[in-house]
């Protein structure tokens, strides 16, 4: 566990004497800054934390402080910085600062999606990068850094019928593979502890007899519940149930996260899961032929359904195995919470009729207004500015009403339709700001060749579409860009709007998750991830046609 | 107007060249025009047939929203409810919503469209609110004409008494019987919560060694003293760094209101039959000097709002965490001890009563919200609603709903601490299963629930009143007002005792309002009929007025026929959008804002009255403040995205990557945003008050702090306002180089040439620039809903938009949010000519 700590020193006279050992680096900065780094945690923190302590601070210093006489001369001569360079450098700097305090906010959102709830509550900085632990238990120190021995307990085996009743299970537990480091330790609170040792066999598994009642049908079987304390190992549990000869094994695994008791639920196909309820179990699967692995009680279990066993398996995971199973965490819980795809799916959908809607009615319309010359034009035009002032909340429930009217509840079409005709309302994001730019932009471009297209004989929509068109792309991009966010963020509305949870767009959906999982930073932060990063994306793709489209449009 | 614009067109045409560059890059008009219906068509067939309500299978639907809150295993119940009752089929949706007593949109709209759902999850304490409007269904004649071998009957008996009450509701000022309008499902109450290490510390303890609570006002006055610890000991101002009781309120800081200490003192905050607000008797003032007097205790209101709760947010309670000895707050508080500390040592205790109560023998005093079902009045299936909600009521579907949360606290590894229920014998049977016999459930939190148990019967609740949500909002004020003294100057210069003359002050709104709901409506109700057809009329008069300029100054202007008519069917599409989707609901929003309407009863007229209300509204007007600090955030946008691009303009290496930077920001969601930014501004858990702490400097309480709030708000949008740089950048460098080059011939410096070339070529940008910014943030809205919930801290967030919105959604009085929207434009408009005006002074056009 490195932690690196970048600190900016304040004061000149710690850096004329650099370095407390090779940990630490002094770096010069520019315009009169210097730049130390620290890395690892041995007693160079100490030492750092006794200059005076401004860190993530920038000081900003004269920049005629030449730092060049206190340097080394080995230094200076490396760096040999002239006026101009010297300056250049300090712009770097200065930017590379800024930049940083900008991008700040989402290292921040990455880290705590990257985090468990262990670590948000000791208020650590960096989530804690596992290891592989080829034993357990083992001593460590959890999130708050006190040193604790982990390992895993077995607490509780239940099944639960889907007439809601429950089967509590006294499990036989007993070891695949006993002996070096391989045990169960029974407790005297009815708890069992599991040892185990890896490399071995490769994984290692308990078993136990399920003993189902006699009347037992595998068709009533609900769920599976195994609470078990976790060891932070980051290995990956599995189970096989094997009822009637029949096995069944989890369809994803869980990982030993953090050091708190959990359950695990094991479930097979049921009707939860045509539902929209967060999906906090794991699947159980039929496997073909399969009962080739859990060998101990398959004799037994097999031509009888009132007897059944189930099997645990550890399977190791190594260092980066238990890294990726750590940061993707909190994304498969909200993965399994929401229907993402369902979700993002509808957003995708609105996303594009919108940008379409908003394309037509901002070229169409603005032509009028550019191009063609008729009385009522400037009124027009002010009419439509001023839609831009009215807030947005006086007109929702008179707005809900025309659209329930034309029998469009519950569909997405109140979102898009209205783009159509440049009628949504939202200030900047709305249609009269994205016609009011189209305007600005068309007015800027030569008459030259709309003349020439008249001589030709194009009538106005062959000219609006053979002329206008090519000519404002860059603008159209910019518009397109905004509209897709518009589109992307928007969640007041779908929320009036929609009824069934099966049409939310991802903006509402994940908005719901976060609000029903309030406190729960960790999946927030990992839905606000998966909210953020397409839109990333996709500017880092356009970026060249954005940007030129937003000098185009002028803005002015 | 830029070079590249410019450059772009060039050489885009040849004489002959349409056709040729359609081969290129374009589609045949053609094509665009048959794909383009193509789409409308597919379009218009699957709108069609989603909105075709008839289930395939025949089956009668029930739309239930909310009730996923009851937890995971609502679909298992209604699993189970839809096998047994093979007619219904149930659909269930979220509600969605960021907090349920508040954010009634969603529902106001469906029962305004007569879409209603059929089964509602509902705050208990707005019953009155809503049934008082006609918008639930009695529920009283449901549950008497039950047969009584059904195995899902509801017997009310098993509910404790005051969950009743609480979800029934009789108009004030009549002899009728209250009648049931929802299923009261939960029931959360308060109590005094003790810190055991802390009491431990101060030797506040039996000969067993167990904390003691204190039992009057009196002495929980001393231990609260004497738990306090400040930064510099005996010094109040330099800050506290534990508070013996939390005195306020708010998530961290308890849960009493000014309710309970009104109850404990043996007042209450409105008479017994809800015809008048007493504010104004001597319990309810006794009560409020006593929170008054616990603030001045630890230096005064200021001083603990530095320390409030915000200290931390729900998630990292600061009780939790030993910064608070003592609270008095909701059973909630298990959720959060149970999330991060199971084995915290802690003791509840009934919040005590006032010496003299005591020695009267009055019995200690909470009182509980809750949530209940309720069946909107408009719902299309009543019979299929109750029995889905005597199904979730009975003891089947309670305890498979509780099992669920069971199993979904365990899966995460934490430990299940069942909630408060309305209904007593269940409630009492799952603690005793969850709890008194569960060998894994600490010794503690067995103590605490056999304290809850005890008191839950004693409970009260909040007056069921159609003002409701105001008294509510009233209460939170006088709390907060008088414990910061802000009106003590102006009570001794009218010789009035400051506490009483806040109260009054706080009372008024909610008197008026009283006053308005007792006396009969306004006798003239809104016909819209005329109003609809003269809209008609209206939207087609532009056509004509547009027709007969063409006629009468075609010479004058040289329009010409064929452009017109050309102009007239580009337009048709803003045109008809205009006129049915803006100009209807403008033209029904100026209707609204001349009458009384709550979407729920018919609309009627009251005259200017709206408009006297709104301007005469002491909130109103500090939104309106609120909103104007917020203007501050465009010229510091402007500065901060022109200077950046200042620099990234001297052709730095790596202009992408800070391009980007700059701009992601502006990219993020705002609610993603939002949500990022309360974490980051959480004042223990976040980033900014960490690295603070570092330094050895407390950081400010962010969002918490009436005095920071504003500014948090202003940093974020800074934040958001990097992407400026990108326009300004254009605009830079569409700067002619001559310009620089005559600049430098006649001696500028880099100053000079900045204020006398680069921004007055600039200025059309930052005009509009400017304008726009001048409008988005008189709007401010979303920010605030997500971040600053209810304008909350002290109303220091209550900008003109989030008024309005809570005027026509928690208030339900659409006349006056019209009101303030038409006030709102008149504003906007005002500013924008202003700057209009003002820039012909300063904004320099190019001559070309």
């Amino acid at each position: 566990m490195n932690r690196v700590e970048r600190l900016v020193c304040g004061a000149t006279t710690e850096i004329s004497k650099p370095g407390v050992n090779d940990h630490n680096r002094i770096k010069p900065g520019s315009g009169g800054r210097a730049v130390c780094e620290t890395f690892g945690n041995g007693p160079n923190i100490g030492a750092a934390k006794t200059l005076p302590p401004f860190q993530g601070l920038i000081i900003p210093m004269s920049p005629t402080w030449g730092l060049r006489p206190r340097l080394t001369s080995g230094a200076a001569s490396r760096l040999r910085l002239t006026n101009a360079g010297f300056i250049r450098f300090g712009l770097h700097l200065l930017l590379l600062s800024i930049a940083a305090a900008f991008l700040f906010p989402f290292v921040w959102m990455l880290l705590t999606s990257a985090k468990t709830d262990e670590e948000v509550a000791a208020g650590r900085w960096l989530p804690a990068l596992p290891t592989h632990q080829w034993e357990s238990p083992y001593e460590t120190v959890d999130a708050a850094g006190k040193p604790i021995a982990a390992g895993v307990s077995l607490l509780d085996l239940q099944v639960r019928l889907l007439d809601a009743s429950i089967i509590s299970l006294k499990p036989d537990w007993r070891h695949s593979a006993a002996g070096k480091g391989n045990e169960l330790r029974p407790q005297p609170d009815g708890t069992v502890r599991w040892h185990y040792r890896f490399p071995a066999p490769g994984d290692v598994a308990i078993e136990t007899p399920l003993d189902l009642p006699a009347d037992f049908n595998l068709q009533n079987l609900h769920k599976l519940i195994l609470s078990i304390k976790s060891d932070d190992s980051w290995h990956r549990v599995d189970a096989e149930l094997t009822v009637g000869g029949k096995t069944w094994r989890s369809a994803r695994s869980t990982y030993l996260a953090q050091h708190r008791p959990m359950s695990i639920i094991f479930q097979p196909p049921t009707f939860e899961d045509e539902t929209y309820q967060p999906k906090i179990w794991v699947p159980l699967k039929q496997r073909a032929g399969g009962s080739g692995q859990s060998a101990g009680y398959n004799n037994l279990a097999s031509g009888r359904t009132d007897q059944a066993a189930l099997r645990i398996i550890i399977t190791p995971s190594s260092t980066p195995r238990a890294i990726w199973g750590k940061l993707t965490r909190n994304y498969i819980r909200i993965f399994n919470s929401i229907p993402f795809w369902e979700y993002l799916g509808n957003s995708l959908l609105l996303v594009v009729l919108t940008v379409t809607g908003t394309l037509f009615s901002s070229t169409f319309v603005a032509y009028a207004f550019a191009r063609l010359h008729w009385p009522g034009r400037s009124v027009a035009l002010l009419i439509l500015l001023s839609t831009l002032m009215l807030p947005e909340q006086v007109t929702m429930i008179p707005s809900f009403l025309i659209w329930q009217k034309l029998g469009w509840y519950n569909t997405l079409n109140p979102m898009w339709v209205p783009t159509f005709f440049g009628a949504t309302f939202t200030p900047l994001f709305g249609s009269a700001f994205f016609i009011f730019l189209m305007v600005q932009h068309m007015k800027t471009l030569p008459k030259e060749l709309e003349e020439a297209a008249r001589i030709d004989g194009l009538n106005h929509v062959q000219t609006w579409w053979y002329i206008m068109l090519p000519q404002v792309k860059p603008a159209a991009a910019a518009i397109a860009t905004l509209s897709f966010l518009a589109a992307w963020n928007d969640f007041l509305r779908p929320l009036i709007y929609l009824r069934d949870q099966g049409r939310f767009p991802l903006s509402l959906g994940l908005l719901t998750a976060q609000i029903e999982n309030r406190g729960d930073w960790t999946m927030i932060m990992a839905g606000n991830v998966l909210m953020t990063v397409p839109v990333i994306v996709l500017f880092f793709l356009c970026q060249r046609y954005f940007v030129r489209g937003m000098s185009a449009t002028g803005m002015k | 107007m830029t070079s590249s614009s410019r450059r772009g067109s060039a050489g885009h045409f040849s004489p002959n060249g349409y056709s040729g560059r359609g081969r290129r890059a374009q589609i045949p008009l053609s094509v665009a025009i048959t794909l383009f219906a193509v789409l409308i068509l597919a379009l218009s067939i699957w709108t069609w047939r989603s909105t075709q309500y008839q289930t395939p299978d025949g089956r009668e639907e029930i739309v239930a929203w909310g009730i996923n809150f009851l937890g995971p295993d609502i679909y298992t119940l209604v699993h189970q409810f839809e096998k047994e009752n093979p007619q219904y089929k149930v659909i269930i949706s979220s509600s969605a919503e960021r907090d349920n007593t508040a954010d009634n949109q969603r529902l106001l709209s469906a029962i305004a469209g007569g879409v209603p759902p059929d089964l509602y999850f509902f705050s208990r304490f707005a019953t009155g609110e809503w049934a008082s409007r006609g918008a639930l269904t009695d529920l009283t004649d449901l549950i008497e004409s039950q047969s009584p071998g059904d195995p899902y009957r509801i017997s009310l008996a098993d509910y404790y008494d005051w969950s009743l009450a609480e979800a029934s509701y009789a108009r004030p000022n009549t002899d009728e019987k209250p009648r049931l309008y929802g299923m009261p499902l939960t029931g959360d109450i308060r109590f005094l919560f003790i810190n055991g290490e802390v009491f431990k510390q101060a030797g506040l303890i039996d000969q067993n060694g167990d904390p003691t609570p204190p039992k009057t006002w009196e002495e929980l006055r001393e231990y609260a003293r004497r738990l306090t610890r400040f930064r510099k000991p005996g010094d109040p101002a330099s800050g506290i760094e534990r508070i013996g009781l939390a005195p306020g309120f708010g998530a961290g800081f308890g849960n009493s209101f000014l309710y309970l200490w009104a109850w404990q003192a043996g007042g209450s905050l409105m008479n017994e039959d809800g015809t008048r607000v007493t504010f104004d008797s001597p319990e309810v003032v006794r009560a409020l000097r006593f929170v008054v007097d616990l603030h001045d205790d630890v230096g005064g209101a200021t001083n603990v709002s530095a320390f409030q709760q915000s200290l931390s947010s729900v998630e990292m309670d600061p009780f939790i965490r030993g910064q608070i000895a003592m609270k008095i707050d909701n059973d909630w508080m298990f959720r959060f001890m149970a999330l991060f500390r199971p084995d915290m040592d802690f003791v509840i205790a009934p919040a005590p009563l006032p010496a003299d109560e005591v020695a009267k023998g009055r019995k200690p005093i909470t009182w509980a919200g809750g949530f209940s079902l309720v069946i909107p009045s408009t719902s299309k299936n009543k019979s299929g609603a109750f029995k889905l909600m005597q199904y979730i009521m009975s003891e089947k579907g309670t305890r498979l709903l509780e099992r669920g949360k069971q199993e979904l606290a365990q899966s995460e590894g934490r430990l299940y601490l069942p909630e408060g229920l309305a209904n007593r014998r269940l409630y009492e049977s799952l603690v005793k299963e969850a709890i008194f016999d569960n060998p894994r459930v600490p010794q503690t939190f067995k103590n605490a629930y056999r304290v809850l148990q005890e008191l839950m019967p004693e409970t009260r609740y909040r007056p069921v009143t159609p003002i409701g949500q105001l008294l509510w909002n009233q209460q939170v004020r006088a709390f907060e007002s008088a414990s910061r003294h802000e009106f003590d100057a102006e009570a001794r210069a009218k010789g009035m005792d400051p506490i009483q003359y806040t109260l009054q002050r706080s009372a008024a709104p909610a008197v008026r309002q009283l006053e308005e709901v007792l006396q009969p409506p306004p006798p003239r109700v809104v016909n819209w009929t005329p109003w609809l057809a003269g809209y008609s009329v209206l939207s087609l008069i532009p056509a004509v007025l547009i027709y007969l300029a063409f006629r009468l100054r075609r010479k004058v202007e040289g329009y010409r026929a064929g452009e017109v008519r050309a102009a007239m069917m580009f337009i048709s599409p803003w045109w008809i959008g205009f006129a049915c989707l803006i100009g209807g609901p403008i033209v029904f929003s100026v209707v609204m804002s001349f009458t009384r309407y709550d979407v729920m009863s018919p609309a009627r007229y009251v005259g200017w009255q709206n408009y006297r209300d709104v301007l005469s509204d002491p909130l109103f007007l500090k939104s309106i403040g609120n909103t104007a600090y917020m203007l501050m955030r465009v010229p510091l946008g402007l500065v901060l995205s022109l200077g950046l691009a200042l620099l990234l303009n001297r052709a730095v290496r790596g202009i992408g990557f800070y391009r980007t930077a700059f701009f992601m920001p502006a990219i993020v969601p705002l609610v993603a945003a939002s949500l990022l930014w309360i974490w980051i501004f959480n004042p223990i858990q976040g980033p900014i008050n960490q690295l603070l702490a570092i330094v050895g400097i407390s950081g400010p309480q962010w969002l918490q702090d009436p005095a920071w709030s504003k500014p948090s708000l202003i940093l974020v949008n800074l934040w958001m306002a990097g992407s400026g740089t990108i326009i300004w950048l254009a605009g830079l460098q569409g700067i002619p180089q001559q310009l620089y080059e005559a600049a430098d011939i006649d001696g500028a410096g880099p100053w000079r040439k900045f204020w006398h070339v680069t921004v007055p070529m600039l200025s059309p940008f930052i005009l509009f620039n400017t304008i726009i910014g001048v409008i988005t943030t008189m709007q401010i809205f979303v920010e605030a809903y997500v971040m600053t919930p209810d304008g909350l801290p002290a109303d220091s967030t209550l900008f003109y938009s989030y008024y309005l919105f809570k005027q026509a959604f928690q208030y339900l009085r659409m006349g006056p949010a019209s009101a303030m929207a038409w006030i709102l434009l008149v504003i906007v408009l005002i500013l924008t000519a202003i700057q209009l005006w003002l820039s012909k002074r300063w904004v320099h056009y190019e001559q070309s």
